[in-house]
């Protein structure tokens, strides 16, 4: 008994994880047993925006709005034309924010992977060649990883490649039938989170 | 611009027999008229001279011939006096509060299918060519002068959601009209008389019988600027003659041609202002969230092609909140950049699909930039006191 208690709280020291450190004292957290400390949890600081209207020097509204998405009917500045009278409105408060504007950072996982315009005439023949010689070893994304270049432009090319020789043509009838092969494998709650996934993208693509 | 003289146009809608003369006489014009006229169908709104009706001509010595002592000759359409008759008829005219130069009579018309008459002086075929075709300028005008750079694609949905004939059937119900079981002279002119399609009947299916040129071809492109050309004002194929029943109505075609055909006849009797007040009132009122019809495939790639377009640095993701990343349900919220500047903001339960939300909103709010709500619209010009055209935004097109 004794050793339980004793190693709950070294346990919790040892782990990696920081907000543990502080639940060292766990018998001694405080919970909202009392009403007169519930009282006090729940006592936070107004929004500096819902000022009293008994003091206030003049009548005032309050503008404190939930947070929501934006809508897609206010157009940001850059997709106004040059004549709209907006313009210059938006102008002024968006001077505002950036003097101490600081930008979010950069998702890396979005950021382009691969070098762009840098392939010659050359280059895309030798792609070419490789891929009508043997597409089983020179798949798609190798090829775009030999040659430094998105899986984009390589789709660009192959489809390209496929119309024209009937061998690539039956190569991507038995790649799509080894797929269809592994998906019949797939069990109800796999194929079920497929489905849904597909559903999703088709509600992204729309927004809704 | 040459005003057009409306006082002489509506002369030969109203149909010659509600025009105030003899009574006697205009009866037995009707009765030659039906006999000999109802068998024919033409195409075209204008009547020719010889079925005009003037009060001062003199009778036409076939009358004679008709024996009006004998049995009333059944009319596919309730006689002209009934609408006067008529409370449905009266309520629904006092309930749109339509100008009171547009008679009962013509209101009666407006409610008579093709399909109930063939005879285009009794039936709303050529109103409802008129009033369609105006619908659909004032609504298309207001679209385009309102959102600019609106792509084809949704410019068509949206101007089907306004008057297309869903909405019209929906608008004509609201009215309170009622559709009659058959048609028949018999039947009170307040309500909506066609001949109803039986159950079960085939309806073309799409691409079916078009009027396009290269119909004939099983797998036919039917692009954007395509439609434009050889379609109707939604985008949608035109059905050729034969596929289209002859005698029968779909009852969404009937009240849509009776909404068309009372836009028309406001427009015959108390002018272009109050039809097109009228269009506002019923059609434009209407509310359409016009960014539930955007739907992109490639929303980053053709957001980069926008920021290449107009010389802007490439957009970058960043991200803006992040919570629960090691949870089951993170949520990131991901704003597009273009140098400092946000253009687009989404949320999702991963990067990637934040990310497409993200674009897909900055493409939104590109492709709905409105200049605002009092924008003018072409036909503004149109009235006594206007002030100088200034030239509406006119974008260079779509991005991709």
């Amino acid at each position: 008994m004794d050793v339980r208690v004793f190693r709950k709280p070294v346990c919790s020291v040892l782990s990696v994880r920081t907000q543990c450190l502080f639940s060292l004292t766990s018998p001694t957290r405080r919970h909202q047993s009392t009403s007169r400390r519930s009282k006090k949890m729940l006592n936070i600081k107004p929004e500096s925006s819902f000022r009293s209207t008994i003091d206030a020097k003049q009548d005032h509204i309050i503008f404190n709005p939930p947070s929501a998405a934006p809508s897609v009917l206010h157009t940001p500045l850059k997709f106004l034309p040059k004549n709209d009278r907006r313009r210059a409105l938006l102008k002024a408060t968006e001077n505002q924010k950036q003097a101490n504007a600081v930008v979010p950072p950069v998702i890396e996982k979005f950021l382009a992977k691969w070098e762009r315009n840098h392939l010659s005439e050359k280059d895309v023949e030798e792609m070419k060649k490789l891929r009508v010689d043997d597409p089983v070893k020179w798949r798609l994304d190798k090829l775009s990883e030999k040659f430094n270049c998105s899986m984009a432009f390589v789709r660009i090319i192959s489809a390209e490649l496929t119309y024209q020789h009937p061998h690539l043509r039956e190569h991507a009838i038995r790649e799509r039938e080894k797929a269809e092969a592994v998906k019949a494998r797939w069990g109800k709650k796999r194929a079920m989170a497929r489905e849904d996934r597909v559903k999703r993208l088709d509600l992204a693509l729309k927004d809704a | 611009m040459k005003r057009l003289q409306l006082g002489r146009w509506s002369g030969q809608l109203l149909c010659p027999r509600t025009r105030p003369c003899c009574l006697r006489q205009q009866q037995q014009q009707q009765v030659y008229q039906r006999l000999h006229v109802a068998s024919s169908i033409r195409s075209q709104s204008t009547s020719s001279a010889a079925e005009i009706n003037y009060e001062d001509g003199p009778e036409s010595e076939t009358l004679a011939e008709i024996d009006l002592d004998g049995p009333v000759p059944e009319f596919p359409s309730p006689l002209p006096e009934a609408a006067l008759h008529s409370a449905k008829l009266a309520a629904l005219h006092a309930r749109l509060s339509l100008p009171q130069k547009l008679p009962l009579q013509t209101m009666a018309r407006t409610l008579v299918d093709s399909t109930a008459d063939p005879n285009v002086d009794f039936n709303n075929a050529t109103l409802a060519q008129l009033g369609g075709n105006l619908m659909s300028y004032y609504v298309s005008e207001y679209l385009i002068c309102k959102y600019p750079r609106i792509p084809m694609t949704v410019l068509f949905a949206a101007t089907y959601a306004y008057n297309g004939p869903k909405t019209l059937q929906i608008i004509g119900k609201e009215w309170g009209v009622e559709t009659a079981a058959a048609p028949g002279s018999e039947v009170d002119p307040g309500l909506l008389q066609f001949s109803k399609m039986k159950p079960g009947t085939q309806i073309p299916g799409f691409g079916q019988g078009q009027t396009r040129p290269n119909a004939h071809h099983q797998s036919n492109r039917r692009g954007v600027s395509s439609r434009v050309v050889y379609d109707d004002e939604f985008g949608d194929t035109i059905p050729n003659k034969t596929t289209t029943h002859d005698n029968v109505q779909t009852t969404e075609l009937a009240y849509a041609n009776f909404v068309r055909a009372v836009v028309g006849s406001v427009y015959a009797h108390a002018g272009r202002e109050a039809a097109k007040t009228f269009v506002k009132q019923h059609i434009l009122s209407r509310h359409l969230d016009i960014s539930q019809l955007f739907v992109f495939k490639w929303p980053v790639r053709d957001l980069a092609r926008l920021c290449a377009r107009e010389d802007w640095e490439h957009p970058v993701a960043r991200m803006l909140s992040e919570t629960g990343r090691r949870s089951r349900t993170p949520v990131y919220v991901v704003g597009i950049f273009s140098g400092t500047d946000k253009l687009g903001e989404g949320s999702g339960p991963n990067l990637v699909e934040a990310r497409i939300r993200a674009s897909v909103a900055a493409l939104k709010s590109w492709y709905l930039y409105s200049p605002g709500n009092q924008v003018r619209v072409p036909s503004d010009m149109e009235s006594e006191d206007a002030v100088p055209w200034e030239p509406v935004h006119i974008d260079i097109g779509e991005i991709v």
